[in-house]
């Protein structure tokens, strides 16, 4: 695997990270922000993040020339 | 007439008239109608991909959940996010290998990378099984909407019929580019209907959000936390379910046959990168069934929660509007599910158990017509077993998820070998079936389809290692036994 393709990864991995293995420590009513129930905020606030991860992604992938290898 | 009527008339058949006039000067073959000729550009993609997620399930089955259920509905914007991080690295190699080989769907792809026909039957065979109750789902959403929506001058039988036959004619002739620019409506109609609503409803019942939410915490408090009103969906459900269905979201057959559609692996990256953004709606959507809760509470079915807020709130006109949307909005969906489930039955098990001989041609014409038979069973099934909303999805998803190691293990994975997919998907599918089907949904406060899919995954790769270890002493020096393909690796 390449370093552009692992860091591509891992930035992919931000809203697995966030949006699934964090939510048993944000599963709370208060505090609410901008009239959002927390959980709710915190779902959001990462949903709309996702296309910044991914775009952290896009350009991970395609630093080493246009193509990116995909090795085991 | 009334006039919500007018309008639900004028929108459906207006959409139906824009999904005939786009194939108008295409030459039918195959490829044209299965894969859009594989030359759609970035705004084609994203309205096709986005007419697929929104389905009349974002109308209904959200706030229904949102009513009835509470925080456990928020697992709708997750799966979808987590499902376009997965499709930026998934897609376009599958979009690749499609090029390579000149797939048109999902089993095309499971036999060119293991090699066998068989599995390919098996594929598809469990593809069509689960797109039928999704494509039910869609006509039952739209038959409900619109009887409401034109105050039952339209009964919800006679609504799904003369949809069903409208979405079959732009299916036959104009293929997955109709459905593209029918999808093209069916944006506009559902984004202006769900922000006027969303917004709407909050401000005009309690000045918005904020106090809707605050007299939401004090009157039920629990309902905006897991497990929300239910006693069985706590925050490991929300987490198995968001998992299960982000990761087998483009795994559905009709889903992952519109990947082909690309013009360019690229397009299909920057379309993942702006999907995310789509998921505003179903925030709005949610707020819709929680106002709902509190200026309508006891509706003996949640699914009807954003309906009838809306008749109580707005004109005549304005559900007519809502109507049109919505019946659009299931339109776009049935029209892509039977397309891929009429391919999936003529060409790949067809063709490939019972006539290997029959010309593209031959398959084009037969799949054509498939497309009545598969909307016909459909129907039947609508008119005759409707059930509730949202369980319906989740079935369906089980089945296709359990696709997911295949597709990526085999993608990324050389050693991934047939015996053992076969082997992982067997287990996956009759391990789903087995714990929804006994009530054992969920299973130890997981996901069923979840359980299935991690056992499908192990024995996936448990065979493959066994498999390649055998093969090796067998064939020395042979390439690994059922890679035919190596844009795969």
């Amino acid at each position: 695997m390449s370093k552009g393709t692992a860091r591509a990864l891992l930035f992919g991995s931000i809203p697995f990270l966030t949006l699934v293995f964090c939510l048993p420590f944000v599963n709370r009513l208060r505090p609410m922000i901008l009239g959002l129930p927390f959980l709710l905020f915190w779902i959001l606030f990462w949903v709309l993040m996702t296309p910044l991860a991914l775009f952290g992604a896009d350009r991970a992938l395609r630093k080493p020339g246009d193509s990116q290898e995909e090795k085991e | 007439m009334n006039t919500a009527l007018i309008i639900i008339l004028t929108a459906v058949f207006l959409s139906a008239a824009i999904g005939l006039y786009a194939g108008r000067r295409l030459e039918m073959s195959l490829e044209n109608w299965t894969v859009g000729g594989r030359r759609f550009g970035i705004l084609l993609i994203w309205l096709l991909m986005a007419g697929e997620i929104y389905t009349t399930f974002t109308f209904l089955g959200a706030s229904g959940w949102a009513y009835s259920r509470g925080a456990p509905t928020f697992y709708i914007m997750i799966y979808g996010t987590l499902a376009y991080a997965v499709s930026f690295f998934v897609l376009p190699e599958i979009w690749k290998a499609g090029r390579r080989f000149g797939l048109h769907t999902q089993p095309d792809f499971f036999v060119a990378r293991y090699g066998s026909r068989s599995l390919g039957v098996f594929v598809a065979l469990i593809g069509v099984i689960s797109i039928i109750p999704y494509l039910q789902l869609q006509l039952q959403g739209l038959g409900l909407i619109v009887e409401v929506a034109s105050d039952g001058a339209i009964r919800s039988g006679p609504a799904i019929v003369g949809s069903f036959l409208l979405t079959c004619a732009f299916v036959y002739t104009s293929g997955l580019r109709g459905a593209a620019w029918v999808a093209v409506v069916k944006d506009v109609l559902m984004i202006a209907a769900v922000g006027v609503v969303g917004f709407g409803v909050p401000r005009i019942y309690f000045g918005g959000f904020g106090r809707m939410f605050r007299t939401l915490a004090e009157r039920f408090p629990g309902h905006l936390t897991f497990p929300g009103a239910t006693t069985n969906m706590d925050t490991v459900w929300v987490m198995s379910t968001a998992l299960l269905t982000g990761l087998g979201f483009y795994m559905w057959p009709h889903v992952f046959g519109s990947a082909f559609s690309a013009k360019s692996a690229r397009t299909i990256r920057r379309n993942a990168m702006i999907m995310p953004f789509y998921q505003i709606p179903i925030l709005l959507v949610f707020m819709v069934g929680f106002t709902a809760l509190l200026v309508l509470p006891g509706l003996k079915n949640g699914d009807m929660a954003f309906l009838e807020i809306v008749r109580r709130t707005y004109p005549r006109w304005f559900m007519g509007f809502v109507g049109s949307a919505g019946a659009v909005t299931a339109m776009v969906p049935a029209a892509v599910l039977v397309l891929f489930a009429s391919t999936l039955l003529t060409k790949n098990v067809y063709r490939a158990a019972f006539a290997p001989a029959a010309s593209e041609e031959k398959i084009l014409r037969l799949s054509r017509l498939a497309v009545l038979f598969i909307m016909a069973a459909a129907l039947l099934f609508a008119l005759r077993f409707p059930n509730a909303l949202v369980n319906l999805l989740l079935i369906g998803y089980d089945g296709v998820s359990q696709f997911f190691p295949g597709v990526v293990l085999g993608l990324f994975w050389k050693r991934t070998s047939r015996g053992g997919v076969v082997a992982g998907l067997t287990a996956g599918v009759v391990l789903a079936a087995v714990l929804v089907f006994s009530g054992h949904d969920p299973f130890l406060g997981l996901n069923a389809g979840f359980v299935a899919l991690a056992v499908n995954a192990l024995v996936a790769i448990l065979v493959s290692l066994a498999a390649r270890s055998r093969g090796k002493t067998a064939r020395k020096g042979g390439r690994p036994g059922n890679c035919k393909a190596n844009v795969f690796v």
